[in-house]
């Protein structure tokens, strides 16, 4: 009796015992490869795997970022904005045609370009509908004056 | 003799900023102006009053020098980071713009 019945409990143990040493290297082979195909690009800028960046990445960020120190003197900012959204906006077109081919990293950057550009032509463009209202509400002449404009500002009670 | 040779430098500088073509033009300010001045005083090492002139300076320069940094590097959270810190400045431009039409230091 204590043979049959130690027998029944070591059997359902037997083969599952059994199973487990062919289930692994099975499972394992299909898994290890993917994380070494996927690091490179996150780690190394895109440079492994045959991932380019995208061609103008650094150029739409650091355009973008620029775009609000120059902005306002001499007009650069909104080319800098501009040019900076383009560009995104072309990059972003070519990496959605074949996205396997960029890597994420620049395709984040490129995007970050886009938002600074969009930042910094709005920002110009708020100065220059300011502008626009100050020419209204006082004329170009007294733009042109300071002596005129203050005393324009003296009557409203501005100043 | 350093110290002469670096305010010599300083003068200078300060006698050769680019002026603003707005405020040549209209006599006002515009919201980038006061950056020169603002990094001037930031080279001085004078950190209070690079804030006066132009608050967004400091931001702004360590937002430029991240830049370089994670161009270099690539962190993860870089592009994200950037955006963020750069739409900080561009609400402390606005800001400070505001402020000095409020407080009438435009004209000068």
């Amino acid at each position: 009796m204590s043979e049959e019945q130690e027998n029944p409990q070591q059997n359902p143990l037997e083969p599952i015992k059994s199973n487990i040493p062919p289930a692994e290297p099975v499972q394992t082979p299909p898994v290890t490869p993917p994380p070494f195909q996927q690091q490179p690009p996150f780690g190394q800028f895109g440079n492994g795997m045959g991932q380019q960046n995208l061609p103008n990445a650094t150029v739409a960020l650091i355009l973008g970022i620029l775009s609000i120190p120059a902005c306002c003197c001499y007009g650069l900012g909104l080319v800098f904005g501009i040019v900076a959204w383009v560009l995104a906006g072309k990059d972003i077109k070519q990496y959605n045609l074949n996205p396997g081919a960029y890597s994420l990293s620049s395709l984040k950057n490129t995007k970050a370009g886009k938002v600074c550009g969009i930042i910094g032509v709005i920002l110009s463009a708020l100065y220059i509908v300011a502008l626009v209202a100050m020419i209204i509400a006082f004329g170009w002449a007294a733009l042109r004056d300071p002596e005129l404009m203050k005393e324009l500002l003296r009557e409203k009670g501005l100043k | 003799m350093l110290t002469q040779q670096k305010s010599d430098i300083f003068d200078w500088l300060s006698g050769h900023l680019l002026s603003c073509p707005f405020k040549a033009q209209f006599g006002f300010d515009c919201p980038g102006c006061g950056l020169q001045r603002s990094v001037l005083a930031l080279l001085k090492g004078n950190l209070v009053e690079s804030f006066k002139f132009y608050p967004a300076t400091i931001p702004l320069l360590a937002l430029l020098i991240f830049t370089f940094i994670h161009l270099k590097v690539d962190f993860k959270f870089g592009a994200q980071l950037i955006k963020l810190v750069f739409t900080g400045i561009a609400v402390i431009i606005l800001i400070n713009y505001i402020y000095k039409i409020y407080n009438h230091q435009l004209i000068n």
